[in-house]
């Protein structure tokens, strides 16, 4: 694995001034422009695919989703389109529904975006060691960096399950029966799951994961002074954004 | 100064692991449990900061954390490993890395402020282990500057000799004393296993085809030739391919080159039922092979479904006690996980058994009961395929049947 270029207290510095940004009613021309600059930032942390998977796959259906309804039920002055498959029904596709709808879809996929920034350039080990360097309480770091672990270890966990229904013949051919395969096997899948998050947890408490002070991790993040300024000086400007925003400044 | 080294044994069921935990908690020591896949934290993405987690705030610099940690793994023989994914490891691999991460306290002995190094007790440490690694882990007991105790089902006389003090807690109660009493097994489907050139490799190529299949073979130049009744001991150094050649005979993984048949059919290009009616894989960890939540039910998933209820019954009743029928396969003891998921296998009728370690952790009633299910499945026309480093696991089949070897050897 590639040292990255930037210190994961960069990124998640990073992502969360974008978060922060990402919750502000930013004008929309602000919002498209932070949605690039997080993609940007995808891109320089060669996270660009799993940010598809995760964040376009995941999210897009919810942002268009959002975005229809805005378009069709918000009302406004200026009005496309009427539609009224019932009397008592109207829909009216307005310039302003669309706008809003727009902000919103903008929103959701830069607060996906934001968050996706906090863990997939560092990783796991990066985001525990940021944290960590920032004096957060190790309890909280461990629920934290476990909590955002979760999926992958499901992804495992369901791998194996998986495995063990196809050595035994389960039928897994066609979609429909993976699926009901996926059914099937659910509690076998969180009994394991569950029984092994027990050992685990009892192990890391035994290695001392919970344990405050200072630590020295395996890897060496490289620094300078550029990231520290960059990292003092980014929280404090997405917080002057996101006044601005609310003050109307940004208008 | 001088450290004990304690050797807990005892047959299934007489509370090794209660004894061991009891025996950690006098000295105030740590506790290792019997099972390496749960004790990756999966928080970090290398070997290497898998064994550092535990002496983070033990060292006093980053090259004294790089200098503990290549030493421990210099010591267990898997500095190659360092830079690997701790959830991509086989079997013995990720044991070995368990008890590095425990074993790397041992190289604190002068950070840590005046506290001791801490006593350690280990549940059956050398499961799944080559006679190389073996050898390793327990000169690294040996040095370990602490109190150090282990269980063991079956222990060898190498453990024996390292053991200052040695506490037997007995026979137990064995579930079905003498001889099980075995149905006789319906006749298996007449299948050889013919391997020509093959190479294989863990990495299950991309279903999409716009992407490159990434699929370095493990091993290459397999040649097998196994007629219906065979039954062949597959050995190998950890992390050889053994349990990636298993899966991939089972149809489980495609082979990376090389011709593959079971019956005169590719395994892999069969449906599930079909694959699992050529060749039944068991896995090396039976928590991963249960799916049900009682035994009967789990007896009756995939191609159990088609044996009749008296060969299910009598399959069960010979490895488990009486009125297991609805415990939950988890609630087992290990040992009887072991053999409810080879009884499972048998109830299946495969042509062909492929078995992961299947006495790892089994005392001697257990190591004779699964040569008695092998023998059996051997005697209805069905072949066995065993990876195992059990030397006793071998004689024993070879007392009862013909054996065929075959050995995997490691790419480096």
């Amino acid at each position: 694995m590639s040292t990255p270029a930037l210190n994961p207290r960069t990124w998640v510095t990073l992502g969360c001034s974008g978060l922060l940004l990402a919750l502000a009613p930013l004008p929309l021309i602000w919002q498209a422009g932070l949605l690039v600059v997080l993609i940007a930032l995808h891109g320089a942390g060669r996270t660009l695919a799993p940010w598809v998977r995760l964040v376009l796959v995941g999210l897009a259906p919810v942002a268009v989703m959002a975005f229809i309804i805005q378009l069709v039920s918000r009302g406004g002055e200026t009005v496309w389109a009427t539609w009224a498959p019932v009397p008592w029904m109207v829909f009216e596709v307005t310039a302003e529904g669309a706008r809003a709808g727009l902000a919103l879809a903008l929103q959701i996929l830069a607060f996906g975006s934001a968050c996706a920034l906090l863990i997939l350039p560092t990783g796991v080990a990066g985001l525990r060691y940021a944290l960590t360097t920032w004096g957060l309480p190790p309890r909280l770091i461990y629920l934290l960096v476990a909590s955002l672990n979760a999926p992958a270890q499901l992804v495992h966990y369901s791998r194996l399950v998986r495995r063990a229904a196809r050595a035994r013949g389960m039928a897994d051919g066609s979609r429909g029966a993976r699926a009901w395969l996926g059914v099937r096997t659910a509690s076998a899948l969180f009994n394991l799951l569950l029984l092994d998050h027990e050992v685990r947890g009892a192990t890391l408490a035994a290695r001392g994961i919970d344990r405050a002070g200072p630590r020295i991790f395996w890897q060496d993040y490289a620094d300078s002074r550029t990231q520290r300024y960059l990292r003092w000086a980014l929280l404090p400007l997405a917080c002057l954004l996101v006044l601005a925003s609310y003050t109307g400044v940004l208008l | 100064m001088i450290y004990t080294r304690t050797l807990v044994l005892g047959a299934r069921g007489t509370g090794k692991t209660a004894r061991l935990q009891t025996w950690a908690q006098e000295r105030d020591g740590l506790f290792v449990p019997s099972n390496p896949q749960a004790l990756m934290t999966g928080l970090v993405p290398t070997v290497a900061e898998e064994i550092a987690l535990g002496v983070e705030q033990l060292v006093g610099s980053r090259d004294q954390l790089h200098r503990a940690v290549q030493a421990v793994a210099a010591d267990l023989g898997i500095s190659d490993l360092l830079a690997a994914h701790p959830l991509q490891l086989s079997g013995g691999q990720t044991q070995l890395v368990a008890l590095a991460a425990y074993l790397v306290l041992g190289q604190m002995g002068g950070s840590l402020d005046g506290a001791a190094v801490p006593a350690l007790a280990l549940d059956e440490p050398l499961l799944g282990l080559d006679d190389a690694m073996r050898a390793r882990v327990l000169d690294a007991f040996a040095r370990y500057p602490a109190d150090l105790a282990w269980a063991s089902a079956r222990p060898q006389a190498d453990e024996e000799n390292l053991a200052a003090s040695v506490e037997n807690l007995g026979e137990g109660v064995s579930p079905s004393a003498g001889a099980p009493s075995l149905p006789s097994l319906p006749a298996r489907a007449a299948a050889g296993v013919l391997a020509r050139d093959l190479a294989i490799s863990p990495v299950t190529p991309a279903r999409r085809r716009w992407k490159k299949p990434v699929a370095t073979p493990a091993a290459t130049g397999i040649n097998l030739d196994l007629t219906p009744g065979d039954c062949l001991i597959l050995t190998g150094p950890n992390g050889a391919g053994k349990s990636t050649l298993l899966r991939t005979i089972a149809g489980l993984l495609p082979p990376v080159a090389g011709q593959l048949a079971i019956g005169g059919v590719q395994p892999h290009r069969q449906d599930a039922p079909a694959r699992a009616t050529l060749a039944q894989l068991v896995a090396q960890t039976p928590a991963h092979h249960f799916l049900a939540p009682t035994v009967d039910a789990d007896m009756k998933l995939g191609n159990g479904a088609k044996a009749n209820d008296s060969t299910r019954e009598a399959l069960r009743d010979a490895v488990l006690p009486a009125g297991s029928g609805e415990t939950h396969p988890l609630d087992l003891l290990p040992a009887e996980q072991h053999l409810l998921a080879l009884a499972e296998a048998l109830t299946a009728g495969a042509s062909y058994l492929l078995l992961d370690e299947p006495t790892a952790g089994l005392d001697a009633p257990g190591l004779e009961q699964v040569a008695v299910l092998i023998a059996a499945h051997c005697a209805a026309g069905g072949g066995a395929i065993v990876a195992t480093h059990d030397q006793e696991l071998t004689q024993a089949l070879a007392a009862r049947l013909p054996l065929h070897h075959y050995r995997l050897d490691a790419r480096r």
